[in-house]
């Protein structure tokens, strides 16, 4: 559907101007490319200038640092490590954030009860919550606990919202015919909600990575990204460090385009639509 | 699919005692006594804003009256084709009827989409891409099929072409053939058609008079 925008272009509801109007792929893929590769060129210079390895490398050498890194088989251990306790953290928070805002949704009483508890979560400093699991057990699944208590509260938050905003005519409709609640859940609440949770999750899966490493490097559990950090910095290997910090980029990245490539494949089968493919061969965001 | 239920296994008429409905210091209903016979179908007409939506959702137990009492509506069961069509938007026509049907209704959903002239290519479409008659179709299927013990329907042949109209008023009748209905119309013809008791509700909202059409 379209309609007309503020600006004078027609406009349709994803906030695309022009008619059915999203650029070519190739063309904002090449955009893309050009942009990332004039902050390489800034950053390289950058470097050049400095001319002080400790301080900053350039983007050449954190290269030849990945492709020393990556056929090792401590290399993908480390990962592997790192990327299940942030992944188990996330997921326990979506699943509990869910559960609660439910709860929330159903009761007054529920929602008063979590409120202060939800708000003083959001507000604590990342840091508070390391050490206090550090002086309660050991930091062998820090990043899990931390991961989950970062990602908690947006994800509850937005679950929440999505509840709150469900479709009140259909609500209504459903009360009329006495649907089922399985069938209700499935025609109405799902397909309402499932736009917050994904806001949710994009929010909720950076915040969860960067708490996640920093709670690794605060307590140095032994195999994760997060001590690797902690020793470039004792060594002063910048470039290890950098390489790392690219390593952590893109797991967060790819992290996200799974959980809402996976979310997405559930919209469709809700809306009994073909599922895309897992991974876009294109590499386009879903 | 089962069969609309037998209507004199009711005991209490549906009525509105006295009806008032008030949003804040704003009155939408004053007042309003309606009984709606069992086993026919009432056409409710008035003016725009005169309270036949309000009374709708009285009806269908979303409003609560502010004052007065409406029997009858304890164990009742509804089915309703809202003004709007409050239609799943990313569900197929076919699943937007299921999903208020027992897993029983077997192959009624189709004869019904059949019965009001959808095509059979629209059946399965999901119901954002089809046209404002057709959605009104289903919306109309929606409210017909269920075997509730008290059917409403708000404007419901509002935006279906005059070509179909016909087809669609008789399968309706059909449909509410011994059963409690409310139909909220501005047509007379549609009153007709359906052999519906005519109640209108003027201003101040009570009802003025009433005849068999």
């Amino acid at each position: 559907m379209l309609d007309v925008g503020g600006t004078g272009g027609v406009r349709d509801r994803t906030g695309r101007t022009g008619v059915g109007a999203r650029p070519p792929r190739l063309t904002r893929r090449v955009r893309a490319v050009v942009a990332v590769g004039c902050w390489l060129v800034v950053w390289q210079v950058a470097s050049v200038a400095l001319d002080q390895p400790i301080l900053l490398v350039g983007p050449w050498e954190v290269l030849v640092r990945l492709v020393e890194l990556v056929p090792t088989g401590a290399f993908w251990a480390t990962v592997g490590r790192t990327l299940a306790d942030v992944v188990l953290g996330f997921t326990a928070a979506a699943l509990v954030a869910v559960a609660l805002a439910a709860a929330a949704a159903a009761s007054r009483w529920v929602d008063a009860l979590l409120a202060p508890l939800i708000a003083t979560t959001r507000a604590t400093p990342v840091v508070a919550f390391i050490i206090l699991v550090l002086l309660w057990t050991d930091a062998s699944h820090l990043a899990t606990v931390v991961a989950f208590l970062m990602a908690l509260p947006v994800l509850y938050t937005n679950v929440l919202e999505g509840i709150a905003h469900r479709d009140a005519r259909l609500l209504e409709m459903t009360r009329v015919f006495a649907v089922p609640w399985p069938r209700r859940v499935a025609a109405v609440d799902v397909p309402g909600v499932l736009p917050y949770f994904v806001a949710g999750c994009r929010t909720g899966i950076g915040l969860a990575w960067k708490s996640g490493i920093a709670a690794e490097v605060i307590g140095l559990p032994v195999g994760t990204i997060g001590e690797q950090m902690y020793q470039a910095k004792l060594f002063l290997a910048t470039a290890d460090l950098f390489a790392w910090t690219v390593v952590v980029v893109v797991l967060a990245a790819l992290t996200e385009r799974v959980v809402l490539a996976l979310l997405e494949r559930a919209r469709r089968r809700l809306a009994g639509e073909p599922a895309p493919p897992l991974v876009d061969p294109a590499g386009g965001a879903r | 699919m089962s069969a609309p239920r037998d209507a004199s296994a009711r005991h209490e008429a549906i009525a509105l005692h006295d009806v008032t409905v008030r949003y804040g210091a704003q009155v939408v209903l004053d007042r309003v006594s309606l009984e709606l016979p069992t086993g026919t179908t009432t056409a409710l007409t008035g003016p725009n804003g005169v309270g036949k939506t309000t009374t709708v959702r009285v009806l269908l137990g979303l409003v609560r009256p502010s004052s007065g009492r409406v029997s009858g509506l304890d164990t009742c069961t509804r089915a309703a084709a809202f003004q709007e069509d409050r239609l799943c938007e990313h569900l197929s026509a076919a699943a937007n009827v299921r999903l208020v049907l027992p897993r029983s209704a077997g192959s009624a959903v189709e004869d019904g989409l059949r019965a009001v002239g959808l095509d059979e290519a629209a059946w399965h479409v999901r119901v954002r891409a089809l046209s404002g008659g057709q959605r009104r179709r289903v919306a109309l299927v929606r409210a017909l099929l269920p075997p509730a013990d008290l059917v409403v329907l708000d404007e419901p042949f509002v935006g279906i072409d005059a070509a179909s109209r016909d087809a669609v008023l008789a399968w309706t009748r059909e449909r509410l053939a011994g059963r409690t209905a409310l139909v909220v119309t501005h047509d007379p013809a549609e009153v007709a058609a359906l052999g519906a008791t005519l109640v209108r509700l003027d201003a101040p909202r009570t009802v003025r008079d009433q005849d068999v059409a």
